[in-house]
């Protein structure tokens, strides 16, 4: 596995602040792009955002190199995401519904309950009501949905980020989609799974 | 996971509305201020450069201006001629600096019976004037208070 930060990453651990400022120059949007994914919030996303790239310089050392540094950069992302968010208030989990018995059940179909995203003309309506379901969902199915739909990474990368089973990751995913799809008025049939 | 259009219709809804976040101008402005404040390296000399940098351009330039308008409204044309300068001769003690002081409520009038007061110059005509010390002679002296500079300047040069 070859990590294309390798050279930074041991400059930087060298102390080189401008290398490590090339580092932040690199992933200050993915780092932005997941922690507003789980936190939905400018500003606590810029805060941790900030205080994620501090941490990761502070606490270089302990980087092995035994993953890529963009993954573990992600790990301390969301994680501090996370944390933020369950410090803020508590909100409804959706892991009860991760049950692992998912092929035992019966086909999920969601209906319309309201116009269809094609219908609708305003785009600035289709985001809003895309930020109320996103936020409808869990911290952890936030981050999965983040992960996978705007950073596109694979299942296995997901996992290896989480430090959770590939089943969990494919449990959250289906299910977070499901969540913004019954918002959003999408209809889904179980029968199409694809994971 | 579902019907692959619906799939593509959310996903990129959700892309879409981080795109749009991400793509900020403040998100962009605050790396740049994040890393500013915390991961470049800059010598302490140029930390403040442009709170220098400007004000000494706006002075070189506005010296410049200067410098080029004052070329072109005072040309100096040929070698420059030497200025030669003689002090201003010591101006005569007045009476009234050599006279007794007249006490309080005490005329003045009699001041006029005195013969320095009387003293009147014996009319001068100048028919020629000219200069041992070169072509040009400048030199200040005081007219009713006020500083002035004379410049005599003999035609033909020096006589």
């Amino acid at each position: 596995m070859q990590d294309p930060d390798k050279e930074l990453v041991s400059l930087a651990k060298a102390g080189s602040k401008a290398d490590f400022g090339k580092l932040v120059n690199l992933y200050y949007e993915m780092v932005y792009a997941v922690t507003f994914g789980v936190l939905h919030n400018r500003e606590s996303a810029r805060d941790v955002t900030q205080e994620v790239f501090l941490k990761v310089f502070r606490d270089l050392h302990k980087f092995e190199g035994q993953s890529k540094f963009k993954t573990w950069l992600y790990r301390i992302s969301v994680n501090a995401a996370i944390d933020v968010v369950r410090q803020r208030k508590p909100v409804d989990s959706l892991d009860a519904t991760d049950a692992s018995d998912d092929e035992d059940r019966a086909p999920v179909i969601i209906t319309d309950k309201s116009p269809g995203p094609r219908d609708l003309s305003e785009q600035a309506e289709l985001r809003e009501r895309l930020k109320k379901a996103v936020e409808q969902l869990s911290p952890d199915h936030r981050a999965v949905i983040v992960l996978r739909e705007w950073e596109e990474l694979s299942y296995d990368e997901i996992a290896e980020t989480l430090g959770v089973q590939i089943g969990t990751v494919m449990s959250r995913i289906f299910y977070a989609r499901k969540k913004l799809a019954e918002i959003l008025g999408i209809e889904m049939k179980k029968e199409n799974l694809d994971v | 996971m579902f019907d692959e259009e619906n799939e593509d219709l959310l996903g990129s809804a959700y892309r879409n509305y981080i795109a749009r976040e991400v793509g900020r101008p403040e998100v962009l402005q605050n790396k740049k201020k994040f890393l500013a404040e915390n991961f470049i390296d800059r010598p302490p000399a140029f930390r403040f450069a442009p709170a220098f940098v400007v004000p000494a351009l706006a002075a070189a330039c506005v010296f410049m201006v200067f410098n080029h308008l004052q070329t072109q409204l005072n040309p100096v044309e040929g070698p420059l001629a030497p200025i030669y300068s003689t002090a201003p001769a010591a101006a005569p003690i007045s009476a009234a600096e050599t006279g007794p002081q007249s006490s309080f409520g005490e005329s003045e009038q009699p001041l006029l019976d005195n013969p320095v007061a009387n003293y009147k110059k014996p009319r001068v005509v100048v028919k020629r004037v000219s200069s041992a010390v070169g072509p040009t002679m400048v030199y200040q002296k005081l007219y009713r208070n006020v500083p002035v500079t004379v410049v005599w300047v003999f035609a033909g040069g020096k006589h």
